[in-house]
Order: structure tokens, then C-alpha cells, then sequence
């Protein structure tokens, strides 16, 4: 009910019987205005009165009386949007109704588009629309969908259709926002008025038959083609729902969904047709229950493209389904939505559709197999002959399937968030890994079976070391974890370039500490296929016909079983190497172009704060913050990143000679980084049979390929970047350069944002503020 | 000349003149509420910049509100919820003064860090913290009403700033309390 309305039910002359049907008689009822306008006068101005519950957050977000930015009640409207009737037939003849009904739909499904894809409110688009407005309102008292009383089917049927299409996908959209994964606001925002989005409507049939009716009563009218196109966008739109519902991987409706909206973004005649005075307006926000400031009301674009890119990314999201191995669930997860943020619903279904209610994931592997077989598939394979005991295989493996679902599920969140996450994760990566290799430690010193575990030796002569399969994967995840943190600083500018050095430097030693621990799985899975084939070469040896049966019925099951993934495993350790030592390589050429500016005094790793409020130590740790719980890889204190730079700058005396060979260091670390990312396209572009990596990107080929094709055009940049500062510096260093040229961090077009160029600006004017973006 | 004083609660002028600085150029309304529960729990965090030579040396050209809390009861934490200079005294150094002092306040009283959410796409208000030793900890998506993404900043002025509020020890008394 509209606030006036509420106000005028408090009117004791009009609803009399009302206010006293509980048998208080009025002569009980005490006057208090005199006392409230007592202690209103001994109020100070300063004074808040409010209910205790109401904090800071509340304020921020509340309305206020009579402050225009803050105040629904003071939005002015027209009176035709006042006074818009819904019941009225508009237009003067058939052909001007049907025109109007196509512009009121065609304006409505283009907010669709302004609130989902543009991230605009849902008051100031989709119930911007009176008729949306209308038509819930009457719904909610009835129970059950009500139609228009024009006495014009356009309107009372087909209208009616396509608004209850929109609010049936709206509802659909609230319910994976429900769901938790996206967050209102951020991601979306769902401002429902108060309105009920059908929740009264069992399911989408009912609507799709209107639709359906409401196609066959426009297909008797003349020049109804467009309106039609619009009643199966709709009918399209509602059925996406399938994919959650069913876990319906059938694409037909969003195949069907783009060839609607690519029909329709062609027709040039849409989007100007003339609709009803009134009939869009910010009206809903001083009529209805409005928590939020008054908005301007959008006015949608030509925007049927919009669709296509929803479409498009759910359906690449149903892809997940493809997947024949664990690596493959996470390729898809770290790349789907890596290089471009995916539309909202796709982001928001991507975890709901791998990890379902039922506890299953993608419907066909329980919580266990999931997080098993992500171990099997890294390092337990090596170890499969024992058994490990259930203290290390079952409590533990719940909590790593926890934590492995906090990374799935952070692959879907926006770009900020995401590094947010893993800024989250990174301490539950770590506790789990105290956790697990308290356990296979002990039991190791304590288990006689655990003698049958493999030790390797690293290097030759050393003390063999046991796999700890468990722990070795944790570890893993969670320094991959703190490298993708840093790097997705840079990605999110949130380093400044005086910065650039530590958090390089840093990548390089977390990177350095990934390589260790994949080196050292892989030479466990080496060891292990090495010891197939040894026993290949017992049975040959083998004299004893019984022994020598044994033997080869061992190595058979080895083979048929064993062998492919060990070899499989093998090569997928292997690009994960190569891909630490591209990150390797990279950062320390970062660290070497930042040492080389320093010595040319240009950019120095210190804050550029003049005063004392801090020190760079506080800086340096407090960058560090993330990791300081962090046991291993353990943090490097600010002493040796102090200590380590001023290796890094090339100094007299010998400047020269230093500086040539700090250039040759760099160019050769990103030489090698060209080198191995050309390596993983070639492999990407071979598929996984190709004999050498395993990348497991067969569902995201286009993304893992535009990723690695920005690495490499970083590569490039940088390469360029380095000699253009070098021609531009010379080798002479000079204090007046300083007053020249400033350092900016600067991405280039269709580069990897997370290896961003020091690049040199001039300094336009004496004071210029933006040297440092 | 510029002169710099703390906020007088009981002048309502002044009052009301924070709100229209702030609110002139704030893309986000803050409501009376919101003004309120700053100023009244934490006058002594607000600074007000006069122009003596002015045509209105009572009134407020520039002005910077704060507060100072315990964080999770474990970290004191000082936030700077707002500020602004009027735009003809802009370029001068007033908004730099203005910080400095409510820093150096809540630094006495303290404060392990300092706090700050600003958009993305202020520069201006960027370099200003950022040249005073704040660091952008990290990017907030569609932080604001009008849907631009905003960096939180910091400060950090002690040690337990670097620490996680997980890994510290809890206060023994209400630092709060003593504060205010
Ligand atoms: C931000 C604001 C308060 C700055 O006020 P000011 O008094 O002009 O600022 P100052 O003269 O003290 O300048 C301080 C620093 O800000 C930066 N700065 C100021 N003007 C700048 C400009 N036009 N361009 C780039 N940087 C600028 C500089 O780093 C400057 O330090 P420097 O002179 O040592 O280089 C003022 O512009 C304002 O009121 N803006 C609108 C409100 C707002 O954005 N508030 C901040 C919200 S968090």
C-alpha cells in the first residue's frame, strides 16, 4: 500500500472501528501532544534519537525527510506518469496499439539488459515499467497471475505475457542471488520494492504457455513479426532456469536466446518506437516501500547484444560438464572468467551448477571422489599402493574438499573479490597444511606400513625424503594461492610504482618455492613410472617360471593402470613448472628493470611520503599482512628485501659494465619466458595427446590461449620498454633526469595486467601529479 | 590566512557547513544521521579551516571528520570518513594540513592505523593520502552509489597494523572507552 494511503488509514475519524475494535474506549486514550512537544523543546539539536539497532551501516543507507538526494517522497512526477492508468487502452487504432505494446516490451527487455549487464537497479529499469508495477501488486492480492482490462488482447493478453516473462526471469535471477554465491550491490542489484516476484506461480510452464498463447493471438495480427521475436526472446529467457533446475546442459534455448536478440538488435525501427506518456517512470520509488535514495531512471540503449553475451557466457559455463578429469574441472574454473569478468548470471550459476545441493559434484562425484581425485590427478598417484589411514584420509579430506570449494567457488566472483578470496583462503590453505602434515608426518614415524611409502632422493648423496602426498598438494595450492594474490594486485592497480620491486621480488621467491615442491612430485612420479618399467626388466630377468608370472601379472596391472596416469600426471607437473618458471622469469626481469630506473635515480622502492607517520618497514609489512601467519614458504623479512635490492641496482663503480649486465639478465630471463609460453600455446593449441604438457585447458582453449597470448605480448612489451629506456637514458647518469621523467606502471593493449610496464613519462609540467598513477 | 580549529559541537553553523562542503562534491548523500554520528562522538577528530582574511571568517572552508575504534576489539583503527575543501581554496595545501592534524590526533590516542575508502577514479583525493604514506590494501567492485569501484587505504602506524586481527591478542580493557 502507498504511503499516503497508510497515512490516511491512520485518520481516526475515517477508520474508527478500526482503531478501537480491541475494546479500548476512546475516552481511556491520553493526549499526549502536549508532553511530546515538551520534551521535543528540551531537545538539543545534536540529539539522536534512534532505535538501538541502527548503526553507521543503517545510516548510510537510510532516506531523509525533506533532503532532496535523500528523500523518495520529494521525487516529482509528471502528471501523466502520476496518474498513468494501466486499465486505459492506448493508442487511436489497431496498428497504433500494436505499436505501442511492441515499445513498451521492446523497452522493457532493454532494461533487462541495463540491470544485468550494466549493473543498474532494478527500480530505475525493469520496475521502472507501471505496467510491471501494476500487474505484481494485483497478482499479490489475488494469489495468482491477473490480466489487464483494456478489452484489447494486445494489452490484456499479450502485454500481459511478456511482463510476467520478464518478472519470471527476474524471479529466476533473484534466486541465484539468493543462492550467495554473487553479492547484492556489487554483483547485482535486486531492490524488489517490496514486490513479490511470482512466488506464487509454481513454475515456468504456466508462463511459457502464456507466451506461447500470446504468439498465436500476434501471428493473426498484421506487422507482428517484431512483437513475436520479442514473446520468444522472453520464452527463451524464462526456460534458462533448465540449467539450474534439470542441470540441463541442452543449449538449444540459448542458442535460440541469440538468434532472438541478434534478430531483434538488427531491427533499426526498435528502440524509438513511441510508448504511452507514463507508462516508464521513477515512479515506483515514491510510491512503494523505498529503502534506497531516489535514482535517476535509465533509459536503455540499443542493447540486444546484451543478451548474446548472457547467453553465451551460461552457455559456456554448461561446459563444465565436458570435463573427463579433475584438471580439467579446474583449468575450466581458472580461466573461464580470468581474462574478461563473465556476465553476473553465469557467475553466479558456474557454482551452483558444479557443486549442487545433493552434495554431488557435476551430479556424478561425491565430495570425497572430488577432492581425491584432485590429489590422485597431482601426487598421490605415486603412492597408491598404500594405504593411507583414515585419520589422514577422511577428516582431513572433508576439510580439504572445504577449502577446494572455496576455491572454486572464488573463481566466479567478480575481479576484486577474487582477490579477496584468496586472501581468505590463504589461511585456510594453511591451517589445513598444519593440519595434514602433523598427521602424515606422525604417522610415518609411527606406522610400520608407512616404511612402504616411497623416499626419493632430490639430489644424489642426499637423505632420501618422503612424498607426504597430502601435504605436498595443500602446499601447493596454497602458494599458487599467494601468487595469484600478488599478481592480481597489479591487475586491480592497487600497487603504486615505487612498490613494483617488493611485490616482483616476492613473486619470484613464492614462484621459486611452487617450482621446489612440483619438482619434487614429479620426480616422485618419475620415480615411480622409472620403477614400472624396472619391473619390466625383472620379469625378463626372472628365472623361475612362478616368480616370473607374479612379476609380469604386476607389471600388466601397472600398465593398464598406473602408467597413463602416471604419465598423465607427469605432464601436467611439468607445465605447471614451466608455467613457475615463467613466472619466475618475469618477475625478476620486472625486479631487474626497477633496479636499473633506480640507478638512474628515477624510482626508488621507497613511499614517496614526506612525513613521519610511518616507515617503510610498517609499509613493507603491512603489504605483507596477507602472509605473516604463513609458516612455509615463511615470510622474508624487510631487512632482506632491503638488503637483496641494492644487489639488483647497478652502482659505480663500473656502473657501465653493471648496467650492461643487468640488461643482459633481463633480456635473457624474458627470452626464456617467451620461449615457455610458447611452449604451453603450442601445447594449448595441440590438445593434451601432444606428448609433451598436459594443460588440460580442452574447454577453455580460447581463454587459456588469450591468457598466455597476453603473457606473451607483455613479454614483448617489456622487451621494447627496456630498450626504449635504455636509448632514452643512455648510460650516463645525470640528477636532471629526475626533473625529466617520472615511472608509471602501465598495462599494454591485449597484455597479461598481471605483468604491467615501468614505463618512463615525461614530466609535462614543473609540478605534475600524476607520476605515479 | 588559513586557520585551523577543531569543531565547536554546540555552533550549528559550522554544522551545517561541513554538511554543504561535504555533500557539494560527495557523490555519495550522507544523511544528518551519518554527519551526526561522526561529529557528535568524535569532535575532537574534526578539523575546520577558516580563511581569517575571508568574507566569512566564521565559516568553514574546508573540513575533515574522522573517527577511532577498536577493530574486532583487537586493533585500534582511526577512519577518515570525510573530506572536502571548498572549491576556490583548493591547490593550497589546506586539505594536507587538514589530515595531518586529525592523523597526529589519532595518532596520540593510539590509533595502530589509519583507514579510508575513496574512488578509484579520485586522483586527486589518491595522491593526496598516497603522499602521506597510505597504501591502497584493496579494490572494492561498484563500492559506491554511482557504481565506481573505490580502493581501501591505510596507514599503518604501529605494528599490530601488519599483523591479522586473527593472530592478535584481544584488549584488555575497551579502548574506546578510554578514548572518548
Ligand atoms: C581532495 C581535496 C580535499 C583536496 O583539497 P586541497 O586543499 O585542494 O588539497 P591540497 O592543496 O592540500 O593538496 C594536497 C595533495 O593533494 C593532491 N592534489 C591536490 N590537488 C590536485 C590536483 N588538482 N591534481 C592532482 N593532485 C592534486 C596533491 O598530491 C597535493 O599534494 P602536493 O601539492 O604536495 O602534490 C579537494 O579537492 C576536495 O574537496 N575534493 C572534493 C571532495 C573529495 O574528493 N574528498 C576526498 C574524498 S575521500
Amino acid at each position: 500500500m502507498d504511503l499516503e494511503g497508510k497515512l490516511k488509514n491512520l485518520d481516526l475519524e475515517f477508520n474508527r472501528d478500526g482503531l478501537f475494535q480491541d475494546g479500548i474506549m476512546e475516552e481511556d486514550l491520553v493526549d499526549v501532544t502536549q508532553f511530546f512537544d515538551d520534551s521535543a523543546s528540551s531537545l538539543q539539536t545534536k540529539t539522536i534519537i534512534k532505535e538501538p539497532n541502527f548503526n553507521l551501516f543503517e545510516g548510510t543507507h537510510s532516506l531523509e525527510v525533506e533532503n532532496k538526494k535523500l528523500d523518495s517522497t520529494s521525487i516529482q512526477l509528471t502528471p501523466a506518469e502520476a496518474n498513468f492508468e494501466c486499465n486505459a487502452l492506448y493508442g487511436s487504432d489497431e496498428k497504433h496499439q500494436l505499436s505501442y505494446v511492441v515499445g513498451i516490451l521492446d523497452r522493457l527487455v532493454r532494461s533487462v539488459v541495463c540491470w544485468l549487464n550494466d549493473y543498474q537497479t532494478l527500480p530505475t529499469t525493469v520496475l521502472s515499467c507501471r505496467y510491471v508495477e501494476h500487474l505484481l501488486l494485483e497478482s499479490e492480492k489475488k494469489g495468482q497471475l491477473v490480466f489487464l482490462h483494456t478489452g484489447h488482447p494486445l494489452f490484456d493478453q499479450i502485454l500481459c505475457s511478456g511482463i510476467y516473462g520478464v518478472c519470471y526471469f527476474a524471479r529466476f535471477v533473484q534466486r541465484l542471488l539468493k543462492a550467495g554465491v554473487i553479492f547484492e550491490e556489487e554483483d547485482l542489484n535486486f531492490n524488489g520494492m517490496g514486490l513479490n516476484f511470482l512466488s506464487y506461480v509454481e513454475d515456468g510452464n504456466s508462463i511459457l504457455s502464456l507466451l506461447q498463447e500470446s504468439i498465436r493471438i500476434a501471428s493473426l495480427c498484421s506487422d507482428s513479426e517484431v512483437l513475436i521475436h520479442i514473446l520468444k526472446l522472453l520464452i527463451h529467457l524464462v526456460s534458462i532456469e533448465k540449467c539450474l533446475d534439470e542441470f540441463s546442459t541442452d543449449v538449444s534455448h540459448l542458442n535460440a536466446l541469440i538468434e532472438e536478440a541478434t534478430y531483434l538488435s538488427q531491427q533499426p525501427q526498435l528502440s524509438n518506437l513511441e510508448i504511452p506518456a507514463g507508462s516508464f517512470s521513477i515512479g515506483i520509488q515514491r510510491r512503494l516501500s523505498n529503502q534506497f535514495p531516489p535514482k535517476s531512471l535509465i533509459i536503455p540503449p540499443r542493447n540486444y547484444e546484451g543478451f548474446i553475451v548472457m547467453a553465451q557466457d551460461l552457455k559456456k559455463v554448461l561446459q563444465v560438464d565436458n570435463a573427463n578429469t579433475m584438471m580439467e574441472i579446474m583449468q575450466f574454473a581458472n580461466f573461464f572468467n580470468k581474462f574478461e569478468q563473465r556476465h553476473v548470471l553465469a557467475r553466479a550459476l558456474f557454482p551452483l551448477f558444479l557443486i549442487r545441493d545433493n552434495r554431488t559434484i557435476l551430479g556424478r562425484y561425491t565430495l570425497s571422489e572430488f577432492t581425491h581425485g584432485h590429489l590422485l590427478e597431482f601426487s598421490l598417484m605415486c603412492t597408491m599402493e598404500v594405504d593411507f589411514p583414515p585419520e589422514i584420509t577422511e577428516q582431513p579430506l572433508m576439510e580439504a574438499a572445504n577449502v577446494l570449494f572455496e576455491w572454486y567457488q572464488n573463481t566466479s566472483q567478480n575481479t576484486s573479490r577474487y582477490r579477496q578470496g584468496y586472501n581468505r583462503q590463504l589461511l585456510l590453505w594453511d591451517s589445513l597444511q598444519a593440519q595434514i602434515e602433523a598427521m602424515e608426518v606422525e604417522w610415518l614415524s609411527k606406522d610400520s606400513d608407512a616404511a612402504a611409502i616411497d623416499y626419493v632422493e632430490m639430489k644424489e648423496g642426499e637423505e632420501p625424503t618422503p612424498l607426504l602426498p597430502y601435504t605436498s598438494w595443500v602446499y601447493a595450492m596454497k602458494v599458487r594461492a599467494m601468487i595469484e594474490f600478488i599478481l592480481k594486485g597489479f591487475d586491480l592497480q592497487v600497487y603504486k610504482p615505487f612498490e613494483t620491486y617488493t611485490m616482483y621480488w616476492y613473486t619470484y621467491y613464492l614462484a621459486h618455492q611452487w617450482e621446489i615442491c612440483l619438482k619434487k612430485v614429479q620426480k616422485f612420479v618419475d620415480s615411480k613410472i622409472n620403477a614400472i618399467h624396472g619391473l619390466n626388466k625383472k620379469v625378463k630377468k626372472s628365472k623361475s617360471g612362478e616368480k616370473r608370472e607374479l612379476l609380469k601379472a604386476q607389471y600388466r596391472f601397472a600398465m593398464d593402470n598406473h602408467m597413463g596416469q602416471l604419465q598423465v600426471n607427469k605432464r601436467f607437473l611439468q607445465y605447471l613448472i614451466v608455467e613457475s618458471s615463467i613466472f619466475k622469469s618475469l618477475s625478476i626481469a620486472q625486479v631487474f628493470q626497477f633496479g636499473i630506473l633506480t640507478s638512474y635515480g628515477l624510482i626508488d622502492n621507497k613511499s614517496p611520503a614526506k612525513n613521519n607517520f610511518t616507515t617503510n618497514e610498517l609499509l613493507y609489512n603491512l603489504r605483507m599482512k596477507p602472509f605473516c601467519s604463513i609458516g612455509v614458504p615463511e615470510l622474508l623479512p624487510y631487512e632482506l628485501m632491503e638488503s637483496t635490492f641494492k644487489e639488483f641496482v647497478p652502482d659505480e663503480p663500473m656502473f657501465t659494465i653493471k648496467l650492461n649486465k643487468a640488461m643482459e639478465c633481463l633480456h635473457k630471463e624474458l627470452n626464456e619466458s617467451k620461449l615457455n609460453v610458447e611452449h604451453i600455446l603450442k601445447c594449448i593449441q595441440g590438445g593434451d595427446n601432444n606428448g609433451v604438457l598436459v594443460t588440460a585447458t580442452r574447454l577453455v582453449k580460447s581463454e587459456a590461449t588469450k591468457f598466455y597470448e597476453g603473457v606473451k605480448t607483455s613479454i614483448e612489451t617489456l622487451e621494447t620498454n627496456s630498450k626504449k629506456i635504455q636509448s632514452t637514458l643512455g648510460s650516463k647518469r645525470s640528477p636532471s633526469l629526475r626533473e625529466k621523467y617520472a615511472v608509471q606502471l602501465q598495462f599494454c593493449e591485449g597484455g597479461s595486467s598481471f605483468f604491467p610496464v615501468l614505463s618512463l613519462t615525461s614530466h609535462t609540467s614543473k609540478k605534475s601529479h600524476i607520476n605515479q598513477k | 590566512m588559513i586557520i585551523y580549529k577543531p569543531l565547536d559541537l554546540e555552533n550549528l553553523s559550522q554544522f551545517k557547513q561541513i554538511k554543504k562542503l561535504i555533500d557539494a562534491d560527495l557523490s555519495e548523500p550522507y544523511s544528518i544521521y551519518v554527519y551526526r554520528y561522526f561529529l557528535n562522538r568524535w569532535p575532537e577528530l574534526a578539523y575546520l579551516a577558516f580563511d581569517q582574511d575571508g568574507n566569512e571568517p566564521e565559516i568553514p572552508i574546508g573540513c575533515v571528520v574522522c573517527k577511532s575504534e577498536s577493530h574486532r576489539g583487537r586493533r585500534m583503527r582511526g577512519y577518515i570518513g570525510m573530506l572536502a575543501v571548498e572549491s576556490g581554496y583548493r591547490g593550497q595545501g589546506i586539505a594536507k594540513t587538514l589530515v595531518t592534524k586529525s592523523i597526529e590526533k589519532m595518532a596520540k590516542d593510539g590509533c595502530d592505523e589509519i583507514m579510508l575508502e575513496t574512488e578509484v577514479e579520485n586522483q586527486i583525493a589518491l595522491n593526496l593520502y598516497e603522499n602521506m604514506g597510505f597504501i591502497r590494501m584493496k579494490r572494492m567492485f561498484r563500492y559506491y552509489l554511482n557504481e565506481g569501484d573505490a580502493y581501501k587505504l591505510i596507514l599503518p602506524l604501529t605494528e599490530k597494523s601488519c599483523i591479522r586481527t586473527t593472530f592478535l591478542q584481544d584488549f584488555t580493557f575497551d579502548p574506546n572507552l578510554i578514548i572518548n
